[in-house]
């Protein structure tokens, strides 16, 4: 990737990350963000060895899916590769669907998508203030676990992309990075994490299983319109493990099935 | 999703050995009208649908099961423990589509609600 190609996409990540109103560190919730800036958001637990994610265009709307068994740094990062490829690839050039197994820098559109990514959960200048306001400009040959713990919350990412961000932006050498590794491999992330308050939760897998809330809308409505049956509408219910009782405001009436429908409708 | 419903509609009223003009004459409009309806060239409102379904002696969910068909998928984490990559893919796909063929019987009923 050309230096041009770099500052291209930066650009693009910082027109996301002002489109999602990011003004902290990081992104408090990507889901949430992904949402509101017009994308439909899947997420679901298909298994730890399953792939990480996937990009599509569906009848002209854009999803992306991240798995939720893995843990939860890098289901954020997940969705924040596939953004990358929503905005960089997908229909460019006819593609309506990039499907994730790895983010291993196979191809050119993974070395973008990562670097889309690296972009947004981690922009310079953000990682640059808070090594100066945060880290009190420590130099980086003091820095230990801890504070690699304290960038991980604070950007919400794992803390070996922190890592791998921090060598890229030319704040850590190759043996700073060895170094800040073996410490994690004593105290695990977590209990990093723990000892500074910070997000433990970023190293638990959250097993969500979301669709967005437009999904169930169109489900529940036709059902409410009678259009379908009610175990049409269990089984939609059923991918996010809802049941029909769950669903409140669908009234008595609205709750009869089908056969009735022609005593009330006065044939 | 209009053709979809049409054809079915069609192939209902040509179960029941009804002529176009016999269904649309029932429905007071033309059989003109009606013929496009069969066609998919209207948006088919949900009044239209309950009101050929009476005529069609049918439930309303015979003519839109085009999208309830889609909707009976087997659940993921089937038991048997056989599943490859992939089939989690397909999976989601479905799901996907399942939803969006909602998303279609949704807008078809409403477009129409909304131009009357």
């Amino acid at each position: 990737m050309n230096k041009n190609r770099q500052l291209a996409i930066e650009k693009i990540a910082d027109t996301v990350r002002a489109e999602c109103k990011v003004t902290g560190y990081g992104f408090q919730n990507i889901f949430e963000a992904a949402e509101k800036s017009g994308y439909q958001v899947i997420r679901y637990p298909i298994g730890k060895d399953e792939f990480l994610g996937f990009a599509m265009i569906k009848e002209g709307e854009r999803i992306v899916f991240s798995n939720s068994s893995l843990i939860l740094s890098r289901e954020i990062f997940s969705i924040a590769h596939e953004l990358g490829h929503q905005k960089l690839h997908l229909s460019e050039q006819g593609l309506t669907l990039i499907k994730d197994d790895d983010f291993t820098d196979r191809d050119e559109y993974e070395v973008e998508a990562n670097y889309f990514a690296a972009s947004l959960m981690m922009p310079r200048e953000k990682v640059d203030k808070f090594i100066r306001q945060e880290l009190n400009d420590k130099s980086s040959d003091k820095w230990n676990g801890l504070d690699i713990a304290r960038i991980q919350t604070a950007f919400n990412v794992s803390y070996d992309m922190a890592l791998i961000r921090l060598k890229s932006l030319g704040k850590l050498s190759e043996s700073q990075v060895q170094y800040l590794k073996n410490e994690k491999g004593e105290h695990t992330a977590t209990k990093l994490l723990k000892a500074i308050n910070g997000n433990a939760d970023l190293c638990r897998s959250t097993e969500a299983k979301k669709v967005p809330a437009e999904y169930l809308e169109w489900v529940i409505s036709n059902y409410n319109e009678k259009l379908i049956p009610r175990k049409s509408l269990q089984a939609a219910l059923s991918y996010v493990d809802l049941d029909v009782e769950d669903i409140g405001g669908l009234s008595e009436e609205k709750a009869v099935e089908d056969d009735s429908i022609f005593a009330k409708i006065g044939t | 999703m209009n053709s979809v419903l049409g054809a079915r509609i069609r192939s209902l009223r040509e179960s029941k050995g009804l002529t176009q003009e016999q269904v649309a004459e029932r429905m007071n409009c033309t059989r003109q009208k009606y013929a496009r309806i069969e066609k998919g060239l209207v948006d088919i409102s949900y009044a239209s649908i309950i009101t050929i379904a009476q005529i069609l002696e049918v439930s309303p969910d015979q003519i839109t099961s085009a999208v309830n068909n889609e909707a009976q998928k087997e659940p993921m984490f089937r038991d048997n423990g056989a599943s490859e990559k992939g089939d989690k893919f397909q999976f989601l796909d479905e799901m996907i589509d399942t939803f969006y063929a909602h998303r279609k019987l949704y807008k078809s009923v409403r477009q129409v609600d909304g131009d009357e």
